[in-house]
């Protein structure tokens, strides 16, 4: 249960700051600077230098939370599959329980 | 024990694999299938770039004309975006008539036409009626006009959008190469069929007929400005002859195809053919563009975008317009997909901007992702 409470806050935090990232990048039209880096039209300096470095940590992040959310994804998936089939499987013992005895009374 | 760990690390893997495309891919959907709502989120991160005072300072390509270029570019492909959701949906009319109106505006103003009249050395609207064509400038505009035109039957560019396409028209009809020049010197197939693009919609505006000039058109393409070993357009010709002096591209293909569902659905359809057999990548739910067919390629330009690993930003997102005119879902899907990877679509408060887009990143998508399906016709 801590496990999941943990990964559960690491999924919000990293929500939380991929949003901000890119509201400040949206804000700062810090693209503009990236887009044309390596598009041959020159080389950047000084704080475009950083805000273009903004952009492409901006894009490493969300290569690698990405993948991980659609790993964490999955695994909630399986989980929830698995304690379903569980609930499935204890209801059919139950049920087959309760009819047990009533079977028994009729052949008595 | 095992089985289960083994089959825990499958699904992990799985979901880090395919999780990021298909859940980037599906969002994708509402927009392919024109849903108002999601359309008019990038319309309002368009128009928020055209309500503020954008300049050339807002572009840092670090060349005054490219600079200029993308201001100029994020004011008539929101235009055009805005024109093609309100076709879409005619209850969007009147709002995008004014939101067209506003970036046309900003479109025409001195301090955005101060590029090409750089180049040329005279202004673009003052040279209506002259031999120069400045088809870059007058061609993408014309076809904001033609479509708010189309939008707007009182449209106030009307007589603007007349005297360009006449302009235009005039020189294609009398120029020896099929083509007319976009800056002294330099002729690019692309910009010309953003003209031709914008004549296809004022024919089906006024009813006047330009058959015959579009057809020479499509068959000067054929004979001489498509390669004839991809099927690609190249990217520029020379003024003189029309040899090609720069490969055939993705993203001049893409513009162009893009541009040409307008006027030639069956010229677009063939180029996007080529498009989807010599440059189309997928895997894993992502789907990109090559800026140039396999073998030995370029660097790419200002045009291109980065290109990474041979795939090019702009053959992207350009091909996403494509798709779309040519009822293409799974190109659009996936290439739309690795455009959010990448350019992180955004939404503040009702506002969809891509994160890594910036002005011009928003208007191109806009007009791409919005592009008519009335050409459509779905793949088999």
């Amino acid at each position: 249960m801590k496990r999941w409470v943990v990964l559960g806050l690491v999924a919000v935090s990293g929500l939380v700051l991929h949003e901000l990232w890119a509201e400040m990048l949206v804000a700062e039209n810090a693209a503009a600077t990236l887009l044309s880096r390596g598009a041959g039209a020159r080389s950047l300096a000084g704080l475009e230098s950083v805000e273009a470095l903004g952009a492409v940590l901006f894009i490493a992040y969300r290569l690698v939370a990405l993948p991980l959310a659609g790993a964490l994804a999955a695994l909630i998936a399986l989980r929830l599959s698995t304690a379903a089939r569980d609930l499935i499987l204890h209801a059919r013992e139950r049920s087959r329980a309760l009819r047990a005895p009533a079977v028994g009374n009729t052949n008595r | 024990m095992k089985t289960n760990h083994a089959m825990r690390i499958a699904v992990l893997l799985i979901g880090a694999l395919w999780g990021p495309g298909a859940a980037l891919g599906t969002s994708a959907g509402p927009l392919y299938e024109g849903d108002l709502e999601t359309q008019l989120a990038h319309a309002r991160g368009v128009a928020r770039w055209v309500d503020e005072p954008l300049s050339e300072a807002d572009f840092g390509t670090g060349s005054q004309r490219f600079d200029g270029e993308w201001l100029f570019g994020t004011y008539v492909m929101g235009a055009i975006g805005h024109g093609q959701v309100a076709l879409e949906h005619p209850e969007y009319r009147a709002e995008a008539g004014r939101r067209m109106e506003r970036a046309i505006d900003a479109a025409l103003t001195r301090e955005v036409r101060a590029f090409d009249r750089a180049a040329w050395g005279t202004d673009p609207v003052d040279d209506i009626g002259t031999r120069r064509a400045h088809v870059a400038y007058l061609g993408y505009l014309d076809l904001a006009l033609a479509l708010h035109r189309q939008v707007d039957p009182e449209s106030k560019f009307i007589e603007l959008e007349e005297s360009i396409t006449r302009h235009l028209a005039g020189l294609l009809e009398r120029s020896a190469t099929g083509l007319v020049e976009t800056y002294p010197g330099e002729v690019y197939p692309v910009d010309n069929a953003a003209f031709i693009g914008a004549l296809g919609v004022h024919d089906a505006v006024t009813g006047e007929d330009h058959r015959t000039l579009i057809r020479r058109f499509r068959a000067e393409l054929r004979g001489r400005y498509i390669s004839a070993e991809t099927g690609l357009l190249y990217q520029s010709v020379a003024r003189r002859g029309g040899r090609p002096v720069d490969a055939a591209r993705g993203s001049g293909t893409a513009l162009a195809t893009y541009f040409l569902a307008y006027a030639d659905p069956e010229l677009s359809e063939q180029l996007w053919s080529a498009m989807r057999r010599e440059l189309y990548r997928q895997g894993l739910g992502f789907g990109a563009m090559r800026e140039y067919a396999p073998g030995p390629g370029g660097r790419g330009d200002i045009d291109s975008g980065p290109v990474v690993l041979g795939l090019g930003v702009s053959a992207t997102g350009f091909a996403i317009g494509a798709a779309r005119a040519h009822g293409d879902r799974d190109a659009y899907r996936s290439l739309y997909a690795t455009a959010a990877l990448f350019g992180a679509p955004t939404d503040a408060g009702g506002r969809m901007s891509f994160a890594l887009g910036g002005p011009i990143g928003d208007a191109i998508m806009f007009a791409m992702l919005t592009a008519p399906r009335a050409v459509a016709r779905v793949r088999s």
